[in-house]
């Protein structure tokens, strides 16, 4: 923002019509809605809003949409139709989700938020006219802040390392206890904290999980065992602010393969729900970490690429086998499963699994999960490619190249009825904050570009993703 | 804190439950063990005896109810919600708020509610059966606060520094509880931000010729309309207002007085005009949409330059519990003696709080002793309450209406006046005072001053009034309406 005492076009410009710009609220929460309001234009001013974000490793990302005032001079982002940019529609979050890297930017990244302290701090900016670049050359005619937030005041971090855990608790304001859940991320390792830390915005004390690359592979090069899950399950269990009755475990693309195996097979682990996105149940029965791994690095064989030399990963597990000694037993699960899938997903076979769980027949049939309005999330269309590129063996064994499996812009579409797995009230009944109000990192986090995966082009968001969230379903918001 | 109150809750479910006094004592005791330990990890000494202390699983199983507030940070005068779900259906609970001021001070409000069928709460649409505010009132555990039981009197809660929020403690108890909230485990708790100033506002120190005030100045590219921010005979530098204004969109600037004496009566009235051109001649301001918003003796002022100066124009005026009695062409330290020379009027109520209206009146109908309203050439909005014990604001808008219609002006006029409100109408969701101390500038005595108004009236004036003061700035500085006219 310009600090300084203005150039000579502004001084010209000081006496004009003040064009007014506000965001309400000017700091929320990740997963919370904004209004974008401009006034006192023209009527029928053509103008675009623009959205724009340094993240913490210097990256620019920016968004933008071009609207036309009506006759009060007057654009309500939330309720005018964006006539082109990088959304179109009425998208009052459009600004967010679409943001992608400035031209210019080397290929394939990726935005996510290492640092949860501080906010997101993105200038949203009116200009003049119907833009498409060179938005750095030009005054807009009025710009404010927004902070965007992963951590709720008050909401706690705690780094862990007892037990040979590299983790962060994020424990939520209050007394507690609180109930608890084990957050997966995927094969592409590190400790990834702020979708913990907005679950413990939202009442759930959550334990960030780095198992890939945590303290101790680094010192002894091993990947980790079963042991190292089944610690972290007991920190949370026997943690005094944490409901030990009630854990739940979420996992994302290779998270899931280790949600749904300690989830089934662990002694230890005594889930109350699983929240699997992304992910499979194609795997070693009772594999170890590093047998999963190397079970698809196995058929490293059946990796494609696509025109641009993007790595598609969705192969690897195709075709999902019959022998029942190859997959998770998920019908030996206890607890309420919710799968989120993307029918676009060019990295994992997530769909064509999640079609397989819900065939499988159930020893016991899980409680039903119906949403009042009967409709299931099981599966999101059309074409929906969620963030995190899976497992990579090339991070683990150093024996391929450089990766490039990343994620996609998301196109989106709506949410299909679908008479498999459904959540709502009985998971609700589960967990006292059932509804995990996951992360829109999907908001946030913009798919790299020129990453691996490809995605069809459709821009049309995720609506009833948000008004089944908004209803306490238990849905990850997969806008992004 | 929290460690506390989960190892004092799991106690008296599990072994005390029949004997409070035992609870007290022995949460007492970890009370002193947690405030020794507090940031231990859970290896401790003190997680490890929590976690022994630890009931069976099934009786942990119970969640606990859960709280939020929505949004956790927000502005001043914005709205949240705040919503507890997981109770038992029909279960007696009190809604708490607690903020610790930057004088160390504790404020408080609670209101008592019963949980639906679902077993939840919502304080914007459900209603409150007691506390200290009843109904059905979003933003009753903001505006309804008063320092805690114990606390000197005459306290008021003004933040000195904008730059970090308010931050108030919202939490639920079981059952409906009147006191001692603090010595008790709530069931759930969270952190609200309450900020004055927007994300990208930027805050300059102004000292420039002879003016001294701060500037606050919205993010963004500019021009922006401007206003001069003044308030009462309180004196000090009082920035919270302005940093308001500024994350609305203008550039504010927060004006310190000088001393009484320190200026010469011509060099008083200049300090003010040049003020205003410290603001209107600034790079990011829009130099024809400057305006003017002053309180108490901040109105007094506006009204003597809106029509005496003939070196500044404001583009619009705001004044808030104001008159326009004034010695004609006197200076502010003019305006004290005048108050000092009708002290004899003063009363004061049953608890001995004084009432200073009385000093003004009757409104004389010598021009001489007021200030010629006739003059004024741009739109004004007076913003007053019916029970102002401070200034005779009402009476004196009643005259101002006549001058200013017997001048062909009254169509720049706008009146709001507020019932059972009192002097001190601030931005919306603050607290009340009815009376608070006060240090008399000529004698330096403190005494209590009876400010009127009674809370949840005066509290609706307060979020009212602001509304409208926001909309007629917006009309009259930021639209291109050039009638400027009426409201």
């Amino acid at each position: 923002m310009d600090t300084t005492r203005g150039s000579p076009e502004v001084r010209m410009d000081r006496k004009q019509r003040c064009v007014k710009l506000s965001v309400q609220p000017s700091r929320g929460l990740m997963d919370e809605k904004f209004l974008v309001l401009v006034q006192n234009v023209l009527p029928g001013f053509q103008l675009t809003v623009y959205a724009f974000y340094r993240c913490d490793d210097g990256h620019s990302w920016e968004a933008f949409a071009h609207y036309t005032a009506n006759a009060s001079g007057t654009v309500n982002v939330s309720e005018d139709h964006s006539l082109g940019g990088t959304y179109s529609g009425v998208e009052p979050m459009g600004l967010m989700w679409s943001l992608r890297p400035v031209p210019g930017s080397k290929p394939g990244l990726r935005m996510r938020k290492m640092n949860v302290q501080t906010p997101m701090e993105v200038t949203i900016s009116v200009y003049r006219g119907h833009l498409t670049g060179g938005f750095v050359d030009q005054v807009p005619l009025a710009g404010v802040v927004v902070e965007r937030w992963y951590m709720a005041p008050g909401v706690r971090r705690v780094p862990v390392t007892e037990g040979g855990l590299t983790a962060t608790l994020f424990l939520p304001s209050g007394p507690g206890p609180f109930p608890g859940l084990l957050d997966l991320w995927g094969g592409g390792g590190k400790l990834v904290e702020y979708r913990a830390a907005l679950l413990a915005s939202h009442g759930i004390a959550s334990l960030a999980l780095d198992y890939l690359t945590p303290q101790i592979t680094k010192e002894t090069g091993k990947m980790v065992d079963n042991r190292y899950f089944e610690a972290a399950y007991r920190f949370l269990e026997q943690h005094p602010q944490v409901l030990g009755s009630r854990i739940g475990i979420l996992g994302l693309s290779f998270g899931t393969s280790i949600a749904l195996k300690m989830a089934v097979y662990s002694p230890v682990f005594k889930l109350r729900c699983a929240v699997c996105i992304s992910g499979s149940h194609v795997q070693p029965i009772e594999g170890s970490v590093q047998q999963i791994m190397t079970s698809f690095h196995k058929n490293a064989d059946k990796t494609r690429f696509n025109e641009e030399h993007q790595v598609i990963w969705r192969d690897l597990l195709l075709p999902i086998p019959t022998d029942p000694s190859l997959k998770v037993e998920v019908g030996r699960l206890r607890c309420p499963l919710l799968l989120v899938v993307g029918e676009d997903d060019q990295n994992w076979p997530a769909h064509e699994s999640a079609v397989d769980v819900s065939s499988s027949p159930w020893r016991r049939p899980p409680p039903v999960c119906r949403s009042p309005d009967r409709t299931s999330l099981h599966a999101v269309r059309p074409r929906q490619q969620l963030q995190d590129p899976g497992p990579r063996p090339s991070d683990v064994d150093g024996s391929v190249g450089r990766r490039d499996c990343g994620t996609f812009p998301r196109s989106g579409g709506r949410l299909e009825e679908d008479a498999g797995l459904s959540e709502g009230e009985s998971v609700r009944r589960h967990e006292p904050r059932s509804h995990f109000l996951l992360p829109p990192v999907t908001r946030s986090a913009p798919f790299d570009s020129g990453a691996s995966a490809c995605g069809s082009g459709s821009t049309d968001p995720l609506h009833r993703s948000s008004d089944m969230m908004l209803r306490g379903h238990a849905l990850i918001d997969t806008k992004r | 804190m929290q460690s506390f109150g989960a190892v004092a809750e799991l106690l008296a479910q599990t072994f005390w439950r029949r004997v409070p006094n035992q609870v007290v004592t022995t949460v007492t005791l970890l009370h002193l063990l947690f405030t020794l330990l507090r940031n231990q990890g859970p290896s401790s000494p003190v997680s490890l005896l929590a976690r022994r202390l630890r009931p069976s699983s099934t009786m942990s199983s119970a969640a606990s109810p859960v709280l939020s507030v929505v949004p956790s940070r927000a502005l001043v005068d914005e709205t949240f919600r705040v919503t507890v779900q997981n109770l038992p259906p029909g279960s007696a609970v009190t809604l708490h708020s607690l903020h610790r001021s930057e004088d160390e001070d504790l404020w408080e409000a609670y209101g008592h509610y019963v949980s639906d069928q679902w077993g939840s709460v919502s304080v914007a649409d459900d209603f409150s059966f007691g506390g200290t505010y009843t109904g059905k009132e979003a933003m009753g555990l903001l505006w309804s606060m008063r320092p805690v039981p114990g606390s000197c009197k005459g306290l008021r809660l003004r933040k000195k520094n904008v730059c970090t929020p308010q931050l108030v403690h919202i939490s639920v108890y079981d059952g409906h509880v009147e006191e001692g909230f603090t010595e008790r485990p709530p069931l759930a708790s969270v952190l609200s931000e309450r900020w004055f100033i927007g994300p990208g506002v930027r805050r300059v120190e102004v000292q420039e010729k002879g003016v001294r005030g701060t500037l606050f100045i919205p993010p963004g590219p500019g021009p922006f309309p401007g206003v001069m921010d003044m308030w009462g005979g309180g004196g000090g530098l009082v920035e919270y207002r302005s940093a308001l204004l500024a994350s609305h969109g203008y550039a504010s600037l927060a004006l310190q007085y000088f001393a009484a004496g320190e200026l010469s009566a011509s060099k008083e009235f200049e300090y003010f005009e040049t003020a205003f051109n410290v603001i209107r001649l600034h790079p990011l301001v829009s130099p024809d949409r400057v305006g003017i918003l002053g309180l108490c003796l901040g109105a007094i002022i506006t009204n003597h330059l809106a029509a005496e100066s003939t070196v500044i124009k404001p583009r619009c005026c705001v004044c808030v519990s104001g008159v326009h009695i004034c010695p004609r062409g006197a200076s502010l330290t003019g305006i004290y003696k005048a108050m000092v020379a009708n002290a004899h009027k003063t009363q004061v109520d049953e608890n001995n709080q004084e009432i200073w209206r009385y000093r003004l009146l009757p409104i004389s109908g010598d021009l001489a002793k007021k200030i010629d309203v006739g003059k004024i050439n741009c739109p004004m909005l007076l913003v007053n309450g019916l029970d102002d014990q401070n200034m005779p604001a009402v009476e004196a808008a009643e005259d101002m209406a006549h001058m200013m219609r017997a001048a062909g002006k009254d169509h720049l006029l706008t009146r709001i006046e507020y019932p059972a409100t009192g002097h001190l109408i601030e931005p919306p969701y603050s607290p009340h005072f009815r009376a608070t101390k006060f240090m008399k500038k000529s004698t330096r005595e403190k005494v209590i001053l009876l400010w009127g108004g009674q809370t949840k009236s005066h509290s609706d004036a307060q979020e009212d009034s602001w509304k409208k003061i926001l909309a007629f700035l917006q009309q009259h500085l930021y639209s291109n309406d050039p009638t400027g006219a009426k409201m």
